[in-house]
């Protein structure tokens, strides 16, 4: 008499994959509509996107950096003459408080 | 946006009114009719592209439904992908066949949905994935196709797209690096390294992987 494995029986992979493979039964689906809707949403962020754009190619532009350049030049230019007239005028200050202070 | 980056609302109207003057170029093949259909996409005519939406869906959705049996995410899934061409439409190039390309987006759209939602074993239910087939087609292929998925659900989202297109696809390591656009360096590592997991997974389920 045969004594019965004790071994769970081993089912093939390759064999399940084989047969799942077979399976050709998709759900009739149709996204044509969808799909439309989904491109019109994505339009409607176009000026938003567009203006952003814009924005990035001003700020690429040779013109607008040059211009930035200048303006920053002008404003150290103008702030260190207004940081050398404020040294004098504190010091001027403190002369004007010594001779009162006598 | 179009896919020639031109704003598209204003082309797109434009685009839909049909041209009297216009004749379509005789197809010769599918690929002439794909590049004619492309032309005219590219240039904002919705027309076309559900044309080529017609076309290649029942392929897109076969494919995607080895990731995702349920019949929303599927649909969610097939619009993504197509969606995404439209985008995408000025990166194609004609000398490849359109349907590749379009199949490599999906693929990649399923590793997307695998990774956004790391499904856990249990949320793949019995027969709730099948329930959008008639009853006579939920047959022996379409439960093996089941249970696989439902195994390979228990890995990590990038082993499962993987062996999904390995096992399920019918692919090569080489055509599913092709795909995800991985290195073939990188997806052989990744194959060897699923395998693996897939091997101890299928042990415990009583499975030989051979």
């Amino acid at each position: 008499m045969a004594t019965p494995s004790i071994e769970p029986p081993h089912k093939s992979w390759s064999a399940l994959t084989a047969l799942a493979r077979e399976s050709r039964q998709t759900p009739d689906i149709d996204v044509r509509a969808s799909v439309r809707r989904a491109i019109a949403n994505r339009c409607l962020e176009v000026p938003v996107t567009g203006l952003m754009a814009d924005l990035a190619d001003l700020a690429r532009s040779g013109w607008f950096r040059g211009t930035l350049a200048g303006l920053a030049a002008v404003t150290l230019a103008v702030s260190w003459d207004i940081i050398s007239s404020s040294t004098e005028a504190l010091m001027v200050m403190d002369l004007q408080g010594s001779f009162t202070s006598f | 946006m179009l896919p020639d980056g031109s704003p598209c609302i204003w082309r797109a109207l434009v685009s839909s009114v049909p041209d009297p003057l216009s004749k379509e170029p005789p197809f010769t093949a599918s690929g002439d009719e794909d590049l004619v259909l492309v032309l005219r996409a590219r240039s904002g005519d919705l027309d076309a592209f559900d044309a080529l939406i017609m076309k290649h869906q029942p392929a897109i959705a076969a494919m995607l439904h080895r990731f995702a049996p349920g019949h929303s995410d599927l649909e969610d899934l097939v619009q993504d992908t197509f969606v995404k061409a439209w985008t995408a439409l000025g990166q194609w190039q004609p000398e490849r066949p359109f349907n590749h390309w379009l199949k490599r987006i999906a693929a990649r759209t399923g590793l997307e949905y695998y990774r956004k939602r790391r499904t856990s074993p249990l949320a793949l239910s019995s027969d709730s994935d099948l329930e959008h087939l008639p009853a006579s087609t939920t047959d022996a292929a379409s439960r093996s196709l089941h249970d696989v998925q439902e195994l390979l659900a228990q890995l990590p989202p990038d082993d499962r797209a993987l062996l999904t297109l390995i096992h399920l696809q019918g692919l090569t390591v080489a055509e599913a690096a092709e795909h995800f656009q991985w290195s073939m360096a990188n997806a052989k590592i990744r194959a060897f390294r699923a395998r693996h997991r897939l091997r101890k997974l299928l042990s415990r389920h009583g499975y030989s992987l051979d």
